[in-house]
Order: structure tokens, then sequence, then C-alpha cells
């Protein structure tokens, strides 16, 4: 001990070499921290989780399902950047399909065709901007998607036309319905863009020289204008109809009101009523022919009241 | 992962290697024991974290519960210190045999010295714990175990004169 005096004793001790613990019991050490951590963790979210009632737990997880859910759709409904091969589209679809069906009177049916007509068209235009940039394997695949867009908006265009023959027989049933004309304006605005966006659809595909969308605007321009005009020919043909019609009406109209009152008479007033028969081919005057009529049916309404007193 | 626990992860980091060295040099240098002690007291603290006041340092309070674990240690397992494998530890501190061979009597001195001189001298110079810090750890005024370390050194010194009645060839 000689070596070891009391002066060098305490650096001696001080100077012991600080033990390090191993990197791999380091580890083993952490693992078992962390995986206990993990499970006490767990362990207060299933207390949390088991208190809530499980109505209100169902409840919310639907409400969050339809929160995820409601969100992704209006966001695919409403954006125009929603186009083919985007993973929303087939749920922006899916959300037409739901406006289609409830569109139930023909002036729905008109105004949502129509709107999905021009959203079509819409898609077709942006799909020939990211034509301008893509590859020509995508190129192809983009050619596809427009011609498909521009078919469906054909499509939905002549369902629009067919829903407004329907709106017109309405309108010829039933003289006057103002939303029948609201309907034919905002028809006529929506025709106006179509017919831009094909123009725009026109110019990229110039420039892309795609003879293949070059054809299809130029057979949409011609199915619509067909469409259109077919509808404006029965909507003429209709209008003359209708005129003829309303004369007969108002003829028939003309001709029975004297016939009820010399019914309702014929039991008290032997006095046979005037002959007031006139050829259909001749111009009416009705207002005058009106008060003609209303003229006699006073005098009759004052014969019978003169009568009966 | 929430604040506490990764506070305590940090505090794992910093008193790791501490805790290893408070359990290899009171266990005979048994390296794989002292790791499976380490990590029984960072599990067991860990269990016990949430009782833990923040307010308060952390060092007392994980040295207390490696002191308990040692304790219950020796209690179960009756296990003797062996310190025959001293000397490769020591390589750093002394370079020749003779020196190594010295250290290696005064760890077994110290280890046969009364519990509350060998527990002071133990923080001290093994732990390398300062007299403010063992004053914590022992819930006691500061001046009282620089008297009692200072005391115990004596005792140390005696023994390793020969003056003590302590006998060497017992340890």
């Amino acid at each position: 001990m000689a070596n070891l005096n009391m002066r060098n004793l305490v650096k001696k001790l001080s100077s012991l070499p600080q033990a390090k613990l191993s990197r791999r019991a380091d580890f083993k050490i952490k693992f078992s921290l962390y995986r206990l951590m993990f499970l006490s963790s767990i362990e207060k979210m299933s207390v949390s989780w088991k208190m809530i009632p499980l109505l209100t737990r169902g409840l919310s997880f639907a409400a969050i399902i339809l929160l995820i859910f409601g969100t992704s759709s209006v966001y695919a409904y409403t954006s125009d950047t929603v186009i083919p091969g985007n993973p929303l589209y087939p749920l922006k679809l899916a959300v037409e399909k739901v406006e289609k069906v409830t569109a139930i009177t023909p002036a729905a049916q008109v105004a949502v065709n129509e709107k999905l007509s021009d959203r079509r068209l819409k898609e077709a235009v942006n799909l020939s901007r990211t034509k301008v940039d893509a590859s020509p394997e995508n190129s192809e695949k983009i050619s596809q998607k427009i011609e498909n867009s521009i078919t469906a908006a054909i499509n939905n265009h002549q369902v629009a036309v067919e829903a407004k023959n329907k709106e017109q027989e309405a309108k010829n049933n039933f003289s006057e319905n103002r939303n029948n004309q609201v309907t034919s304006i905002y028809v006529q605005e929506n025709d106006q863009a179509q017919t831009n966006y094909l123009n725009q659809i026109k110019k990229f595909a110039e420039t892309s020289q795609d003879q293949r969308i070059l054809d299809k605007v130029d057979e949409a321009h011609q199915e619509m204008n067909k469409s259109n005009n077919d509808y404006e020919l029965k909507k003429g043909n209709d209008s003359s109809n209708n005129e003829k019609q309303n004369n007969n009406n108002e003829y028939n109209n003309f001709q029975d009101k004297p016939n009820r009152k010399s019914e309702r008479g014929q039991n008290r007033i032997s006095s046979s009523t005037p002959d007031l028969s006139i050829p259909l081919n001749q111009n009416l005057d009705l207002p005058t022919s009106l008060n003609i009529n209303l003229d006699i049916k006073d005098k009759e309404g004052g014969a019978y009241k003169e009568n009966n007193d | 992962m929430s604040k506490d626990t990764n506070s305590y992860i940090s505090y794992y980091n910093e008193f790791k290697d501490k805790i290893y060295h408070y359990f290899l040099y009171r266990i005979g240098l048994d390296k794989p024991l002292a790791e499976d002690l380490t990590s029984e007291v960072f599990i067991k603290a860990f269990k016990n974290f949430s009782s833990f006041d923040k307010t308060k340092k952390f060092q007392p309070w994980i040295y207390m519960i490696a002191h308990n674990h040692l304790v219950n240690h020796y209690k179960s397992a009756k296990q003797t210190v062996s310190l025959d494998d001293v000397a490769p530890y020591l390589g750093d501190s002394g370079t020749q045999a003779e020196t190594r061979y010295e250290m290696n009597r005064v760890l077994r001195i110290i280890d046969s010295l009364p519990e509350s001189d060998r527990d002071i001298i133990r923080f001290k110079f093994i732990d390398g714990l300062a007299s403010r810090e063992i004053s914590e750890l022992l819930g006691r005024e500061e001046g009282a175990i620089r008297t009692q370390l200072s005391r115990s050194l004596h005792k140390l010194r005696g023994i390793i004169n020969g003056n003590s009645n302590l006998n060497e060839d017992n340890l």
C-alpha cells in the first residue's frame, strides 16, 4: 500500500474509468421504453374510447365519413379542374347522375342537361390545354378523352332539346308560363357559351393539328345546330297550330256560352237564340264578338229575370 | 408522443450512463447484470414517472430508485460482491499492475465499510456527484455531507494504513 498514500487516494478514486452503457444495451432499454409508452398510450386511448357511448361513437364515425365524402363531392362537383383522369372525376359524375334523376320537370331537365353539356365542353377545353404539353403517348389518350367529352356534351344537348320539346308541348297546353320563358332565355345564353367552348377546342386542335378533334368539333356544331333547328321548326309549327287552336278555343267559347245560357233558360223562354255561327276561315274580331256575346247574355239574363219576376 | 414521454426519453439519455456506472461499481463490475439493473430501473422509473414532481431535479429521484432497486437486488439474490475482475476496468487509471492491484484492494475496502461511509464515498468518488447533489439524494444538509465524507475518508485512510479494526484479510 506504499504507493497508494492518501494524497493520491482521492485522485485515484476520482479517476476511475467512467462506465458507458453499451449500444446494444442502450437499444434494448430504449426499445422496452418505447414499447411501454406505446402500450400505455393505447391503454389510455381505449379507456377514453370506451367511455363514449356506442351510439355517439357510431354517429361520430358516420359524421367523419360524411364530412370526408361530402367535402370531396362538393369539391369534385364544383371544380372545373376535376377532369377525366382525375381520381375525383367518378365522384363528380355520380353527383351529376343524382342531379339528373332529381330533375323531374321539363324545365329542370333542360337546365340540368344544358349545364352538363356546358360542363363537358369546359372539361374538353381544359383537356385541350393539358394536351399542349403532353407526351405523344399521353396526347393520344387525352384526344380520346376530349372526343368522349364532346360526345357527352352533344348527348346532353340533345336530351335538353328533347326536354325543350316537352316543355313546348306543356307551353301549348298552358298558354302562359313564366318559367318557360326564363328557361328559353337560359338556353339561348347556354348555346352561345357552348359555341364559344367549341371554338376554343377548335383553336387548340388547330394548334396541335389534331384532325380527329377538328372533325369532332364540326360534328358537334352540326349536331347542336340540327337539334336547335329541329326545335325551332317544331316550335314554329306548334306556334301556328297553337294560334289556330287558340282561335278555335275562343270560337268554341264564343259558341258555347250562348248555348249554355239558352239551355238554362230553355224551359222558361220560348224565344230561340240567334244563329251566330261564323266560318273558321273568316277573320274574327274576337273582342267584339265577345262583347256581342256578353250583350246577348245580358239581354237573355234580363229577359229571364223579367220573366221570372 | 406526449410531452411527458419526450421529456422522459431526454432524461434517460442524460442519466443512462450514470446509472449504469452506479450499478457497475456496486455489483462487482458485472456488466450484463449492471445493464439489466439499469434497464429495470428506467422501466420502473417510467411506470412511476407520473408521481415525479417536475419542479424538482430528476437526478436524486432516479438515484433513489436505483439505490432501492440495488437493495432489493441484494436482498433477493443474496449476492456477494466480487471484485475479482476489477483489474481490466482499471486499465485507464493505472498503467502498472501494482497500481491496479492497489485500486482493487481499495475498492474492496470501500465495499467493506459501514453502509453510510460506503455510500457517501461511492457517490463522491465513483459516481462523481457533488456534495450538494449527494445532500439532495440523501436528503441531508450539504454541510453534514461534507463532514460525513471527511470522516469516511479518514476511516478509509485508517484501514489502508492498517490502523483500523477491520481485518483486510477477510475482505
